[in-house]
């Protein structure tokens, strides 16, 4: 048995060295695409001046938490977690709740006008109101400086639409024909068949969901005017863009109100924004490639 | 499964009865603020000036505002509303980068309109609203509550002159201007001390000590590590010294007004050619740091050191300046000093003055329910006492007042205490900022710098160009973009070796078919009657 098992897996010299290529090739590419974030990660514990002084972070320079400090004793950055926290968590259940029950109708051939309703779902990915129509629309809907106007622009997407349509019509007939068959009206079918049936794709439609409106700034550009009710990813982008250069390159010159923590304070606050998006990925990704695999391969 | 969905559903009514909550509040009180914005406003026909201190009804003023501090229910919003009688709706732009659009939106929406609005840059928008009738003119008022006015005369007589239309009104208060000149010369007196160099009075001996800041060890330690000259990445002023000091000093990188009254654009002069070929040959001997021909900033750059000698803000100089704190913190026996201007070709040495012309305004729109009560209220706030304590918080807290005329900060406002306490120290920074000695945050030596800057920059800004009205100079809005492409291209190719200043005749010919004598042309009709105004207009005020 361990002969044949040997015999079985002896490999030629190309392959060996194919296989070792590979892993060297994929670990490099790894790394390079870890680099940077790992090098945000580390100038952020870093000081002051090693971050003034650049170079390579593989490890923090002169470790302190000042600027996270800095970052969060600052309270806008606790308003924006709130109001992006709320958007998030509501745009995601009602995006996905809205987008599996748009595409489930859309998915059965037997709805009338189908197809023509497939298009204009269609037709409003490759073209949009654009954004002056957009802001008229949630001014007359008298959302302007209300937190409704950052969940309700993005509500449903045309693009998450067409991949829960497509994994809808992977779903085999005969079991919605069998439960029927037991009594079971539409309503009953889609929320105890069809559902249950479609976790992975829900569950990557709502991490898409949950990333577009975690890292969704210009809607509180457009729409909020009060600062306390910003998103995060508004609160931070001001922090970052309102340095002198970015003064400079907007045309305007004044005396210096120099921020030399700014590098620092950047990479907090990429960090501060970036790391609890990352952790829900842990949680969906079992779900992930199977969901994009069903939508991608049928849509 | 049944458990988990009803979960889920319960969780998704749960939030959207929270939004709700935040929403309706809102909701009701933009219902209210359009009642409000529907009634007439108040017209003030009475000659006598408004008590602002004592008025029964209270003001919504909702009001735009970037720099400083953005935060709503300060202390120092809450001080305004007491004082003046007053609701205040602070309304933060996002940032930089997208300001305008947030602006353009703003005062495109009459619902949205903030009674207050604050700009910078925006000529055709600003234009644009003036024809639309959507901003105030405030030039009455100002012959009433005088504070604003009479700042800015003192400061110079063009603050008010460029904020003015042709006709006299007055749409645009300036926000605030920059001292008449704002940098000065650094150099790092430690290392002319371990060298033993005296601090240079000529372009000459300043090249000399480049020269030896680069090759001689300065700092002692030993390494190869240090540049004669650094500064701002790819920006003229880096090379000021050389600019102002190369032939007439005609060669900075704009367009200019000689002495005989006829203009020119700096950039095509034989000056130029002067200053870039200095500038190059130091780069190409290695005495300039390498990345200033990158964009780079010059805050981080003077953080970082590493260099002896730099043209850089005379704000440097106060104790409370970050930059230098940080520098110092890791250079503990440097010692930077501002030095004065060295002297070129011509022997007069000037430092780069600034525009008289604000950068940034701030106007009263059409839906301020009592404009005059507005303005009044704005002018009060730039009374001195006013002014120290929106802009730098309570004396004996956040500042001490030393009886002398001299001042120690407590609080900058940029610290954590500002935001923590809720302080509201720099609130509406920019709307309204004072350069003069209620800008308690100088020292007396800074303003001594200033005052110095000031007046060794006259000569240059008798040349230096201001337009009243960006917009009427179609010529130079339509081609002088790509004549500051060629420009740019060109000096920094020869200042960081691509190109040679052999090929300066070819690049002059670029500049001429790019139109660059159309424009001249027009800045020469154009600028010379607006000159008429300025005088006219001076004369009046």
């Amino acid at each position: 048995m361990s002969k044949v098992k040997r015999k079985g897996i002896r490999r030629s010299k190309g392959e060996q060295i194919f296989t070792v290529f590979n892993y060297a090739f994929f670990t490099v590419l790894c790394l390079i695409m870890l680099y940077p974030f790992w090098h945000v990660v580390m100038m952020s514990f870093s000081s002051v001046e090693a971050t003034a002084k650049g170079g390579i972070f593989l490890w923090p320079k002169g470790f302190n938490l000042d600027t996270y400090e800095k970052v969060f004793r600052d309270p806008s950055i606790w308003t924006g977690y709130l109001t992006t926290i709320m958007v998030t968590i509501a745009g995601t259940v009602l995006g996905t709740l809205f987008t599996a029950t748009t595409a489930y109708p859309l998915s059965k051939k037997r709805l009338p006008f189908g197809k023509l309703m497939s298009l204009l779902v269609l037709f409003t990915m490759l073209f949009s109101g654009g954004m002056i129509p957009g802001y008229l629309l949630m001014k007359d809907l008298r959302m302007i400086d209300n937190r409704w106007s950052l969940v309700l622009p993005g509500l449903i997407s045309a693009y998450n639409v067409i991949i829960m349509k497509s994994n809808f019509q992977a779903i085999p007939d005969s079991l919605e024909e069998s439960a029927k068959l037991d009594g079971a009206n539409d309503v009953i079918i889609f929320w105890k068949i069809i559902m249950p049936l479609s976790k992975a794709t829900i569950a990557t439609i709502a991490l898409f969901t949950a990333v577009g409106y975690w890292n969704d700034y210009f809607s509180s550009v457009l729409y909020i005017n009060s600062k306390d009710k910003w998103a995060l990813q508004a609160v931070l982008r001001y922090m970052l863009t309102n340095t002198n250069q970015a003064m400079q390159s907007a045309g305007v010159t004044v005396t210096a109100v120099s921020n030399v923590t700014a590098a620092t304070i950047k990479a907090a606050s990429i960090i501060v924004a970036t790391v609890p998006i990352l952790c829900v990925y842990p949680f969906v990704q079992k779900y992930f490639v199977k969901g994009v695999m069903i939508g991608g391969v049928k849509g | 499964m049944k458990k988990k969905m009803i979960s889920s559903m319960l969780v998704g009514v749960t939030l959207m009865s929270a939004l709700s909550a935040c929403g309706n509040k809102k909701a009701e009180s933009v219902a209210m603020d359009n009642e409000v914005k529907e009634e007439t406003t108040v017209e003030q026909n009475s000659d006598e000036p408004i008590d602002v201190l004592n008025q029964e009804e209270t003001l919504k003023l909702s009001i735009v505002t970037m720099q400083g501090y953005t935060a709503p229910d300060s202390e120092t919003e809450k001080w305004m509303e007491e004082r003046y009688n007053l609701d205040v709706e602070v309304i933060a732009l996002p940032g930089w980068s997208d300001g305008t659009a947030k602006i353009s939106l703003l005062m495109g929406d009459e619902t949205q309109r903030p009674d207050i609005i604050w700009w910078w840059n925006m000529e055709a928008d600003f234009t644009q609203w003036v024809d639309a009738g959507l901003l105030v003119d405030v030039s009455p008022y100002m012959e009433k509550y005088t504070v604003m006015r009479d700042y800015y005369n003192y400061i110079d007589p063009g603050v008010l002159f460029y904020a003015a239309s042709d006709n006299g009104a007055i749409y645009r208060i300036p926000g605030d201007v920059a001292e008449p000149a704002c940098e000065t010369l650094w150099i790092r007196q430690d290392w002319l001390d371990n060298l033993g160099l005296e601090v240079p009075t000529t372009l000459d001996e300043l090249e000399k000590v480049l020269y030896a800041f680069t090759f001689d060890d300065p700092d002692g330690n030993g390494v190869d590590d240090t540049y004669g000259l650094g500064g701002d990445g790819y920006d003229y002023r880096s090379f000021w010294p050389w600019i102002q000091g190369s032939g007439d000093g005609l060669g900075r990188m704009e367009l200019l007004c000689k002495d005989d009254g006829t203009y020119v654009h700096g950039a095509a002069t034989e000056d130029c050619k002067i200053w870039l070929g200095r500038v190059a040959k130091l780069y190409a001997d290695g005495v300039i740091t390498p990345n200033i021909v990158t964009d780079t900033d010059r805050g981080e750059q003077m953080a970082n050191g590493g260099y002896g000698v730099t043209y850089d803000f005379i704000d440097l100089n106060n104790p409370s300046n970050a930059t230098m704190q940080s520098f110092y913190s890791t250079n503990p026996d440097a010692k930077w000093v501002a030095i004065d201007m060295v002297a070129g070709d011509n022997g007069i040495p000037q430092d780069n003055p600034c525009s008289v012309s604000a950068w940034c305004y701030f106007g009263i729109t059409n839906v301020c329910k009592d404009p005059e009560r507005a303005y009044a209220i704005w002018d009060d706030m730039a009374k001195p006492e006013n002014y120290l304590r929106r802009r730098f918080g309570v004396e004996g807290r956040d500042y001490i007042d030393n009886g002398d005329g001299t001042y120690e900060i407590i609080h900058a406002g940029d610290g954590a205490e500002n935001t923590e306490q809720n302080l509201g120290i720099k609130l509406f920074q920019d709307l309204f900022s004072r350069k003069d000695e209620y800008n308690i945050s100088n020292t007396a030596e800074t303003t001594a710098l200033f005052e110095r800057a000031k007046n060794d920059s006259r000569i240059a800004y008798s040349h230096t160009i201001e337009r009243r009205n960006p917009t009427l100079y179609e010529l130079n809005n339509e081609l002088g973009t790509d004549i500051g492409d060629i420009v740019k291209e060109y000096s920094w190719s020869v200042i960081s070796g691509n190109r040679s200043l052999d090929e300066w005749d070819t690049y002059i010919e670029e500049l001429e078919a790019a139109g660059l004598q159309q424009v001249i042309d027009e800045l020469t009709q154009l600028h010379g009657a607006q000159m008429v105004e300025y005088v006219k207009f001076v004369s009046e005020h």
